[in-house]
């Protein structure tokens, strides 16, 4: 038997969903023809439903209302309802209209009546929100320059007839990265790979900072790297609740459960590149527990882990990570807490106040007009806080961030903590970068996960590059077969030189 | 398949991209599916497809909706950046052409009178001496494609794009960014600017007048242009009123 590549078993089921799709206007949810159907009474079954379609309610409306109704199976299933999830539902329904039948499941329990879903711990909602293409990975540059026009456009590619187009509520203020000595050559080659992938900032030496930032200490900083366009903070609830009501406009459907196990199926005569023939087994269903605590299986063709900082314990539950072979690499995936702190100094710098980040890794920035600001900084690898919970340490901002940023700005001195609150990274223990692509041993399960702290940013560009994974059978805007799971396996890290 | 001789042929391959324990039988050319005839070589699976998955909608606003989508998408591609132009005739004259074109007036630094009109007997190669002081493009309804065509204008000193609708706050990002010698900008009635982009006009140091007449305001707004003229020396803010009654 030959080897059912990824390529052939999508078109396999874009021929077999094609032929469901044109046994009628309703959408059935089993592939078998129930009896043998007159030709001619088909026909006049067809017309009939498709001039019913004609005049009744958009597609998403229907699958919205269909709230008791849980999918049995499903063309895709995304694990994980954040921006990662949301994003890549949005951008499949968008190609494939009809043609495809996605289903997003969503643990993050409902708090408001009518099945609104409350993302109470997602990591979505609780990031700050920033876009910046000072990165050093060509990829993570380009996949914020992505995202940073599709934030332009957004009310475009995200209206929704009958209500009002999101607001991101976009701030243009650009990123301010500051180096020492010891970092200033790293930086100016940052900035010259920036320049060359169309990102545009400028280098400031020390003078040139202190006449722009007046309220900057410059004491030890020998270069800083000011970011010109495209760069500032957004509200990241908007843009998810923008992708996330177009998805279901567009007919894709969420479904509020947690992933509780995989169920397999064996198939020994398939044949995979690595894999002793005769033992190979794929993922066939997704066991998810309802909010009423009934385990309810959805069967998928293709299953996309967007899970979050739970994505390595979901992996885990489809064996990746204690199986053998290739399965013996577990997704290293796994959530870090980091506190973001709003405080307040009514002396302090004014509209001048880019998100500047330290080189010690603290950083701040305005929020509103009234002197208030928002810091925070990545503990040490030594210092990690547990992550049982969303607990704010308040010593934490005394301990380590305060001392820096007082350093930085003097008038810093005499802040003042309003509030504080926590949030996941999805940290990939690995790298610290993501990780896109197809599993090397599941021919049927998608990655996108990973980008500790990155993932507002790249929400967009990560939900079409799945997308054209999906559909096109690789990349065809921007190119992220190096953020492949396969660097793993190989042991191949893409470091980040500056990444906080 | 022992575990030892799988790790041992998989660590320490320096090439991440597909090196030979990666590459599938179909790319080590052993063998290939019938199905790649079904492969859509390119991306762009064209108009006929999207038809057919996308379910039959003909109702006169979501045509006219759509008729008009198409008109702003080719107006944005008609004002796009063409770096042709740039190069045969140097920034300042290329973003005159750009202007005039469409009806807007420029002036250059050598003279004292508006230029206009789409007969403007302006050079059409680079030539010296040309360096554009004012833009007036106001009533152009440029977009934010438009405005990539205002690069490395080195004495530009006014921007007047009164009645633009298009211009929000990514433009400002960009015109802040880019055009750093401004001294006067104009916005009046550009319904779609929000304090938020005017708080990133902070970096435009030489800024001395700024027109913000018929832009819905609200008590950020105001404050936001009171911080402006503070971050700024010698601005005037033109527009907003301080003292309500």
């Amino acid at each position: 038997m030959s080897r059912l590549g990824s390529h052939s078993f999508v078109r396999l089921l874009k021929c077999n969903v094609r032929c469901v799709r044109i046994c009628g206007g309703q959408r059935f949810k089993s592939n078998e023809p129930s009896e043998f159907e007159h030709p001619v009474s088909r026909t006049i079954r067809v017309l009939k439903g498709d001039v019913k379609n004609y005049f009744s309610l958009p597609e998403g409306e229907k699958t919205f209302r269909k709230q008791h109704f849980l999918s049995g199976h499903c063309d895709v299933l995304v694990i994980g309802g954040g921006i990662m999830g949301s994003s890549i539902a949005y951008w499949l329904k968008q190609r494939a209209r009809q043609g495809l039948h996605v289903v997003v499941v969503e643990k993050d329990p409902t708090v408001i009546p009518n099945n609104v879903l409350c993302y109470t711990s997602a990591s979505t909602v609780l990031s700050v929100g920033g876009i910046r293409q000072q990165f050093s990975v060509p990829e993570s540059i380009q996949m914020s320059l992505f995202g940073a026009e599709f934030l332009r456009n957004v009310k475009k590619h995200l209206y929704v007839e009958g209500h009002d187009p999101p607001d991101v509520q976009f701030t243009p203020t650009g990123y301010l990265f500051l180096a020492t000595e010891k970092g200033a050559t790293q930086l100016e080659e940052n900035y010259k790979l920036q320049q060359e992938l169309g990102a545009k900032n400028e280098l400031l030496s020390p003078t040139k900072l202190k006449e722009k930032f007046p309220w900057l200490n410059t004491e030890d900083i020998a270069l800083g790297c000011h970011g010109l366009r495209d760069e500032g903070w957004f509200d990241p609830w908007s843009l998810l609740d923008g992708f996330k009501k177009k998805a279901i406009n567009l007919g894709a459907e969420y479904i509020q459960g947690e992933a509780v196990g995989f169920k397999f199926k064996s198939m020994p005569d398939v044949m995979v590149e690595g894999v002793e023939p005769g033992t190979y087994e794929a993922l066939d269903s997704l066991l998810i527990k309802t909010p009423s605590g009934d385990i309810h299986p959805i069967k998928f063709g293709l299953c996309v882990i967007a899970a979050g900082p739970q994505s390595g314990a979901v992996a885990k539950m489809a064996r990746i990570g204690n199986g053998a072979g290739y399965l013996q690499f577990p997704l290293p995936v796994e959530p870090r807490k980091r506190y973001v702190y709003a405080f307040n100094c009514p002396n302090g710098p004014g509209l001048n106040t880019p998100l500047t980040v330290d080189p010690t890794g603290a950083y701040f920035r305005r929020e509103g007009l009234a002197g208030s600001f928002i810091g925070g900084r990545s503990p040490d690898v030594d210092k990690e806080p547990s992550t049982e919970n969303l607990d704010v340490d308040h010593q934490f901002f005394d301990d380590y961030i305060w001392p820096h940023i007082a350093k930085r700005v003097k008038a810093f001195e005499g802040l003042k903590v309003n509030s504080a609150w926590a949030g996941f990274y999805e940290y990939n223990t690995f790298d610290a970068n993501g990780i896109v692509g197809l599993h090397p041993y599941y021919q049927n399960l998608y990655l996108a996960t990973g980008f500790s702290g990155h993932g507002i940013q790249h929400g967009p560009a990560v939900g079409r590059a799945v997308m054209e994974m999906i559909i096109d059978g690789g990349f065809k805007t921007i190119d992220l077969s190096r953020l492949s799971f396969d660097r793993i396996i190989t042991g191949n890290p893409i470091l980040e030189n500056n990444i906080w | 398949m022992r575990l030892s001789n799988f790790e041992s042929s998989v660590r320490g391959s320096e090439d991440n991209q597909l090196s030979g324990w990666r590459k599938s039988f179909k790319e080590r050319g052993e063998w290939t599916s019938k199905f790649e005839l079904f492969s859509p070589k390119t991306s762009s699976e064209g108009l006929i497809m999207r038809m057919i998955r996308a379910p039959i909608d003909l109702r006169p606003g979501v045509i006219k909706r759509w008729w008009k989508n198409k008109k702003e998408e080719y107006e944005m591609f008609e004002q796009s950046y063409i770096p042709d132009r740039h190069e045969i005739l140097g920034n300042d004259l290329a973003a005159a052409h750009f202007v005039m074109y469409r009806g807007g007036k420029v002036k250059f630094s050598n003279e004292n009178k508006w230029r206009a009109g789409k007969e403007h007997g302006l050079p059409n190669q680079k030539e010296p001496g040309y360096d554009l002081e004012a833009v007036d493009a106001s009533d152009v309804n440029l977009y934010y494609q438009g405005l990539f065509n205002f690069k490395d204008l080195k004495y530009l000193k006014s921007l007047r794009l009164r009645n633009c609708r298009h211009m929000d706050d990514w433009c400002l990002d960009y015109i802040s960014g880019e055009l750093g010698t401004l001294e006067e900008l104009d916005l009046q009635n550009c319904q779609n600017i929000t304090e938020r982009g005017l708080a990133c006009l902070y970096r435009l140091q030489h800024l001395r007048y700024l027109n913000v007449n018929g832009i819905p305001q609200n008590r950020s707004f105001e404050l936001t242009c009171l911080l402006l003229e503070e971050t700024i020396p010698g601005l005037t803010i033109e527009g907003v009123d301080y003292v309500k009654q």
